[in-house]
């Protein structure tokens, strides 16, 4: 499931090294923290937040798959 | 983006070896001497070779395809492959169609399409990055799309049949741009009603409305 955050993130962004995601146990559920060079942030994000919401339906439907809760945050 | 080193007598003579290799015209390569040839003495004491390096920029369909292949793979799908159904090379519009495994189609596309949307937006974005504009993808999978679009039609012709005999509007639920314009187009036909969309995204939807209340409530072309 990190592989895939992380993944997504890398595939969006211009600086694909700075990446990094780390992962917090919250309840029964998995928050990923991404974080990203400054520059990059509303790569991730994306014009209404529609790129970030894509991102949390893909890893979401992932989830889903393997009857586990997550979700995903962007550090900036 | 594929790379390859080459060297050779001249700069010349190693792009070309590259070019064979890489099976590209020099337009689409791109040029990096690492190292300038030098002559040597009487031609072959102490010469040097040029080296180069040349690299090809992936076209964004294979970018799209190569994103979505390995985003699936990371979601647990091992079985899904991703096929390019045609390129219309006019609007630049990349189409693109998941195969896997008949349980693991409601992973792809899930609740009312909002997985497979989001694969499609996300490749559309990825296979941008490195072309001029926005290149729309458009993703479908086990011909999700075309049953959707009937099912939608159908849902809609239901709705009209009844704000024609009852006169009230009638909300459909929220739904996407694309389903909007699904139901906005296939009832303009319709006699007697008109569409308007009401809400705010993501709670966007469809009224369907009497014939005459839709010309006053609408504002120029109906938004989607």
């Amino acid at each position: 499931m990190k592989a895939l955050v992380e993944f997504l993130a890398k595939s969006l962004v211009e600086h694909p090294e700075s990446v990094s995601v780390w992962e917090e146990q919250r309840g029964d559920a998995v928050v990923y923290h991404i974080s990203v060079a400054p520059e990059d942030v509303g790569k991730v994000i994306g014009r209404q937040g529609r790129i970030a919401q894509s991102l949390r339906t893909v890893v979401s439907a992932a989830a889903v798959r393997q009857k586990r809760r997550v979700f995903v945050d962007i550090d900036s | 983006m594929k790379k390859v080193q080459a060297s050779g007598r001249t700069v010349e003579e190693a792009l070309t070896s590259a070019l064979v290799r890489l099976g590209v015209t020099r337009s689409q390569a791109s040029v990096r001497v690492l190292q300038e040839p030098v002559k040597g003495f009487l031609g072959f004491i102490g010469g040097r070779e040029a080296k180069i390096e040349v690299s090809v920029a992936a076209s964004p369909e294979t970018v799209a395809q190569e994103f979505l292949v390995e985003t699936l793979r990371l979601m647990g799908l091992v079985d899904a492959r991703v096929h390019r159904t045609h390129l219309d090379t006019e609007d630049k519009s990349i189409l693109l169609d998941v195969e896997c495994k008949d349980e693991n189609f409601s992973t792809v596309i899930g609740r009312h399409g909002v997985t497979l949307d989001a694969l499609q937006f996300l490749a559309g974005v990825v296979a941008s990055r490195d072309t001029e504009g926005f290149v729309k993808v458009y993703l479908d999978a086990g011909g999700y799309r075309q049953r959707r679009t009937e099912g939608l039609q159908r849902l809609a012709e239901r709705v009209a049949e009844k704000v024609v005999r009852t006169g009230q509007a009638v909300p459909l639920e929220a739904m996407s741009a694309a389903d909007r314009r699904i139901v906005h187009m296939f009832l303009q036909e319709y006699e007697g009603v008109a569409t308007v969309s009401e809400g705010v995204e993501p709670h966007r939807m469809v009224v369907v409305v009497r014939q005459g209340v839709g010309e006053r409530l609408r504002v120029g072309k109906p938004r989607t």
